[in-house]
């Protein structure tokens, strides 16, 4: 267009759409030819589909039959053709079950490593021993006469202290305990020692919880694949139901 | 650890072998190679007591992890006896990676010596190089089954430490006994039960070694199971050719 910045430079009168006046305020917005072609289009299309159906119901077969039919509902005033849970195909249900599998395993895998670290510095020092300690003697008489805190050579209190019971000698010597804190903070320290260990207690439970789930999941995966099999033993205490598959000879 | 954290130190019965109770509530060693970790355990930094001029040292400890070393399990299971203390000349048969060496080469220290022997090559790289830091560390890779082939790099030692899971352990001890440990030194050995034989009661398993034992020439001091790091194992101490009893 020649001189189009020239006709830029004068000012326009703009047109202003009419708008719907303040009368028929309550109306809405003004309707515009647009508008109208929608509408029109619109009640167009519905009036045909009911045409289509009105023809359909007309010309319907009283003895009509699909299977479909017999597994269809009406549940609270809507028709299903089939149970919702069956919406999605075998394959896409399996994939999304190795999916879950995924998020658990790496769950799990998450806590067993925290439970590792955590576990490499929390030892179980606690005064009961959970084994068992052998100690052979020569004679009948040593066994009768056997003096745990003699054998050991250290103080009878600390005895049935297994992970440490220092000798006697051991308990002399100045250096034998270092860096001994004001009782405050050893208060602090030992608070956070046993929340460290609540938390290593609860990781440890989860992943083995997690291990549960994980069993029972791939028995699901494994029902849901091919093969003839038939369950030998139910599911009980956590433990998933056992399936035994048809051996089936392969070429 | 960082930032002066509180950590009480204990000394442990074993010499060199010490309990860490802070945050954590652990059994270390102290770290002869200050600064470094052998294996990514942890490590645990203690003002140590003044020196002579009255400047307090800094001690540096590392985590020794019970469930992955069949000795710190022994140890915190209340074992009498290491037969290994600072100065001590250890052979070490089953090495891997050298993770429960290193502890080892801790508590023997400098005047001390690990003959650490390993089998397969991939873990003795791991050994060699733990070794390139711990002087006191002699990585031998050999079959412990043929000790005449790493004679010449072996002394007499004082303490026999066996972890090889083999069912014929007790014949590589007693083997490796004959050449290298001294008249009345002692063997450490842990024994897992299902590699001796896995149908058999853990129980039973455990007194049919100590017998082989026995039949060497070994007097059995004690023996103790590693519960709770371990399932199905023990440890067994026992003396070697101890002299005829006189006193008593
Ligand atoms: C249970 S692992 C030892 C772990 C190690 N003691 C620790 O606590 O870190 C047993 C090791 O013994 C080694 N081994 C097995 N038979 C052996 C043999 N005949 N001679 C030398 N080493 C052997 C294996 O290669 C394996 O690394």
């Amino acid at each position: 267009m020649p001189y189009a910045s020239l006709r830029n430079a004068i000012p326009r009168k703009t047109n202003k759409e009419r708008s719907q006046p303040a009368a028929r305020k309550k109306f809405g917005l003004l309707e515009k030819h647009k508008d109208y072609v929608q509408r029109a289009n619109d009640y167009k299309r519905k009036s045909k589909a009911l045409a289509s159906l009105r023809e359909k119901a007309a010309f319907r077969n009283p003895d009509e039959f699909y299977f479909a039919m017999t597994k269809g509902q009406t549940k609270e005033g809507v028709h299903r053709v089939r149970p919702a849970e069956a919406s999605l195909p075998h394959d896409h249900i399996a994939l999304l079950k190795t999916q879950d599998m995924r998020y658990v395993t790496m769950k799990r895998a998450l806590d067993v490593k925290k439970a590792e670290k955590l576990q490499a510095g929390l030892h179980f020092l606690t005064e009961e021993a959970a084994n068992k300690h052998t100690v052979f003697v020569d004679t009948e008489a040593e066994v009768e006469t056997f003096d745990p805190a003699k054998h050991f050579g250290t103080d009878p209190a600390l005895v049935t202290r297994a992970f440490n019971r220092p000798k006697l000698e051991t308990l002399e010597t100045p250096g034998a305990v270092l860096g001994v804190a004001n009782v405050g903070e050893l208060k602090k320290v030992r608070k956070a020692r046993e929340k460290a260990y609540t938390e290593l207690g609860e990781r440890l439970k989860r992943s083995l919880s997690f291990k549960e789930v994980l069993e029972h999941m791939q028995v699901e995966k494994n029902v849901m694949g091919k093969g003839r099999k038939r369950k030998v033993q139910e599911a009980e205490d956590g433990k998933p139901a056992v399936f035994k598959w048809k051996r089936e000879r392969r070429k | 650890m960082k930032g002066g954290a509180k950590v009480i130190i204990e000394a442990h019965r074993h010499e060199g072998v010490f309990i860490a109770r802070s945050k954590e509530d652990a059994l270390v060693t102290l770290n002869s190679t200050p600064g470094k970790d052998v294996y990514g355990e942890k490590r645990i930094q203690v003002e140590g007591p003044p020196g002579p001029e009255g400047v307090a040292t800094k001690l540096e400890y590392r985590v020794w992890n019970p469930f992955r070393s069949k000795l710190a399990a022994a140890i915190l299971g209340g074992v009498d006896h290491i037969w290994m203390k600072p100065g001590s000349k250890v052979l070490y048969l089953g090495a891997a990676s050298g993770t429960t060496v290193s502890h080892v080469s801790d508590i023997v220290g400098p005047a001390g010596c690990v003959y650490a022997v390993e089998f397969s090559h991939r873990p003795g790289r791991d050994l060699i190089n733990m070794a390139k830091l711990r002087t006191n560390v002699i990585p031998i890779v050999e079959d412990a089954r043929h000790p005449l082939k790493y004679r010449m790099l072996v002394g007499m030692v004082d303490t026999i430490f066996a972890d090889v899971a083999q069912p014929d352990q007790a014949r590589i001890v007693s083997l490796n006994s004959h050449y290298f440990l001294k008249n009345g030194g002692h063997v450490v050995i842990s024994i897992k039960a299902s590699c001796i034989d896995s149908t058999a009661a853990p129980e039973a398993v455990f007194q049919k070694e100590v017998k082989k034992l026995q039949e060497e020439k070994f007097k059995p001091l004690e023996q103790l199971t590693l519960e709770p790091y371990e399932r199905d194992h023990a440890v067994v101490v026992a003396t070697y050719r101890p002299a005829p009893k006189t006193k008593k």
